[in-house]
């Protein structure tokens, strides 16, 4: 400790031009220097990033942001844990935040890790993804230049580097494989009308000739609401936006009486390890999160280094994964009366 | 851009435009510098939660209900989860306090395990940061702890097995050293002595607290005809469940499997699990209110509150098996 403050303080007298003895006296507020002298040397402090008035820091740890939108959906503590080991490895430290009901919003977040005098941040999921939203705060950063990562976000008009899986690809994928078992009555469950990666998702189903679809919260109980008005759709596939949607239609669809996969086959997206454990195990569209994080934290450190970036999107091909919620569409059932 | 406009920036000092002053600012920020205290500004309050992992769901859960209940109170909660290979937990501790933080709370870390360095702590401690302990007791230092009462947790669990008829049963534990595991061990025994049933030579197994951890040492207990198995967690239950099925055994026909935590994909689970629920709700309350006391600089005492945990008896235990193996 004592070495580090003797270097620093030499330094700084070198920087200023005077000897070690007067800046000492400047830190210690002691008389015997001109104020010419004792601002070059408060000067040269701030300069070279030493905490005023007397403690010599110096660098601190690096901190990164990392913003998500809520930690129920296993794939959300599954990126993070990507993300803050990729950062780690690079000597960030990575700092989550996640919204709460009655807490910060994401704007507020935002003022509050420029605060903190985070290096950079990582938004995943948020609030950027839906376009009837204000982002003023996003200007903030642009403005600031802090390197800046959305993922699974299509705010195209900012220029943020953006890194997400390919919605598109991931529809195609679990609606070809339900197709290829024979079933032709297939829905669609994703999210809210103005979440970004659901209405990605909404398009690439329609344009495969897809109808049936419903919109709903990303919740459990949001995937069995939807589930009950496509089940008396006659539908005996559904692909949804995300696995805890999965789980809402499959118990949906026991609690209508039918059996999954022999009555209704579903298909979720996200992935993670407890979907081996779900009854049935749940075929679904694995998002390649480790390598959509480690191409977080090379573009957000490319940004930092000052290299100019590309602020294309980078758009990841997820993978079909077969389980056992989905099979060949069996007898045609009848949903009774009062569902 | 001059080292003379630089540090007008620095000095609060006019003739510098918003925009250049906010590169500069940011500039530092990205390099990891320290800014000058002045221009520090009015900053949020923030509190520091640190978490062992975010792979159970547990976790997650709980850091949603302190996050909640802290913002209500006005903080912003940050998670510092250790990641392999990553940021440790004393790396936590002291990147916290260069942040100036208001006070942290630990869930189910280091301290939960008695033979891990506690250096980190003594440091928080020095300072007088107010500090809350969520589920395990390092003693000495004083802090006010928050826990779910183990011994009842073991006693629960052990009670509903022995009135489904089983004999033959065993606790899944978390390492050696991990407090809560002990303390439901040592539960488990008294309470099987005051009951009168003799336990089986194979009744304890220690392993990772992971689904193959809990996969591997279940494997051997079924090899033993243990017929009942009382889980740490619940991700080392349904390792457990498949351990069993591998084994060419039904869950819970054959075997029994209590988990400990809960979580809403509990339910969702095959089969749907039987464990011990936390009630994180009523401890993370609890938690942020000791906090927030310690916070307003009144004196709180280093007590360690019990939370009861309750039985959630859902499909993954049944009678014992006619003819145990």
């Amino acid at each position: 400790m004592l070495a580090a403050m003797t270097r620093r303080l030499a330094e700084v007298a070198k920087k200023v031009g005077v000897s070690e003895a007067t800046v000492s006296r400047v830190l210690n507020g002691k008389a015997g220097v001109s104020e010419a002298t004792r601002e070059a040397v408060l000067t040269a402090l701030d300069v070279l990033g030493y905490e005023r008035p007397t403690q010599l820091r110096g660098e601190r740890a690096r901190l990164v942001g990392l913003v998500l939108p809520e930690l129920q959906n296993p794939i959300f503590p599954a990126f993070a844990e990507v993300v803050g080991g990729a950062l780690a490895q690079q000597g960030f430290t990575p700092v989550l935040c996640t919204r709460t009901v009655g807490g910060i919003s994401e704007a507020d977040y935002v003022d509050l890790l420029l605060q903190q005098q985070v290096s950079g941040v990582v938004f995943a999921g948020g609030l950027y993804t839906q376009a009837g939203v204000v982002h003023e705060h996003y200007l903030r950063l642009v403005e600031r230049r802090l390197p800046t990562v959305l993922v699974n976000a299509a705010a195209g008009h900012w220029d943020f580097p953006r890194v997400s899986c390919d919605d598109k690809i991931a529809v195609e994928q679990a609606l070809g494989h339900l197709r290829a078992l024979g079933h032709r009555r297939i829905g669609l469950i994703v999210g809210p009308q103005d979440h970004m990666p659901s209405v990605r998702k909404l398009e690439a189903f329609r344009a495969a000739g897809g109808e049936l679809v419903e919109h709903t919260m990303h919740s459990l109980e949001g995937g069995h609401a939807a589930a009950l008005r496509l089940v008396r759709q006659d539908v005996t596939g559904i692909v949804c936006g995300s696995d805890p949607l999965a789980l809402g239609v499959i118990r949906a669809a026991r609690r209508a009486g039918l059996r999954v996969p022999d009555d209704v086959s579903v298909v979720g997206y996200d992935d993670s390890a407890l979907m081996t454990c779900v009854d049935p195990p749940l075929t679904t569209v694995r998002q390649p999160i480790e390598a959509m994080g480690r191409a977080v934290v090379e573009v957000l450190v490319g940004q930092m280094e000052g290299a100019a970036v590309a602020t294309d999107e980078l758009l990841f091909e997820p993978e079909l994964v077969v389980r056992s919620s989905t099979a060949r569409p069996g007898v045609p059932y009848a949903v009774a009366a009062h569902e | 851009m001059s080292e003379a406009t630089v540090s007008r920036v620095l000095n609060g000092k006019p003739g510098v435009s918003d925009a250049t002053r906010e590169a500069v600012l940011t500039a530092l920020d990205v390099l990891g510098y320290e800014r000058p205290t002045q221009l520090r500004g009015d900053r949020g309050r923030l509190v520091g939660l640190v978490l062992p992992e975010l792979q159970n769901p547990i976790f997650p859960a709980f850091a949603e209900v302190v996050g909640g209940a802290l913002a209500q109170q006005g903080f912003t909660s940050v998670l510092c989860t250790r990641t392999v290979g990553g940021v440790s937990e004393a790396d936590y501790v002291d990147l916290l306090l260069q942040q100036h933080v208001s006070g942290m709370v630990f869930a189910g870390g280091l301290y939960a395990q008695a033979d891990a360095s506690h250096a980190h702590y003594e440091r928080v401690r020095e300072r007088k940061l107010p500090i809350v302990l969520v589920n395990a007791a390092v003693e000495r230092l004083g802090f006010p702890q928050v826990s779910c009462d183990d011994v009842a947790a073991a006693e629960i669990a052990l009670a509903h097995l022995l009135a489904l008829g089983h004999t033959r049963v065993a606790m899944l534990l978390g390492p050696p050293d991990h407090v809560p595991s002990r303390r439901k061990l040592a539960a488990f025994r008294a309470h099987a002595a005051a009951r009168g049933v003799e336990l089986p030579a194979e009744h304890v197994e220690h392993t990772m607290f992971s689904l193959e951890g809990g996969h591997a040492a279940a494997a051997r207990m079924v090899r033993h005809g243990i017929t009942g198995i009382i889980c740490a967690s619940d991700v080392l239950a349904l390792g457990a469940i498949r351990a069993a099925r591998r084994a060419g055994l039904s869950v819970p026909g054959d075997v029994s499997v209590i988990g400990y935590d809960d979580s809403a994909l509990m339910n969702c689970t095959d089969p749907p699990l039987t464990t011990v629920r936390q009630p994180i709700d009523a401890m993370g309350r609890a938690a942020v209110e000791l906090l927030v006391a310690q916070i307003e600089a009144a004196a709180v005492p280093g007590d360690e509150l019990l939370f009861e945990p309750e039985l959630v008896v859902r499909a993954s235990t049944a009678p014992a098996p006619r003819t145990a193996a």
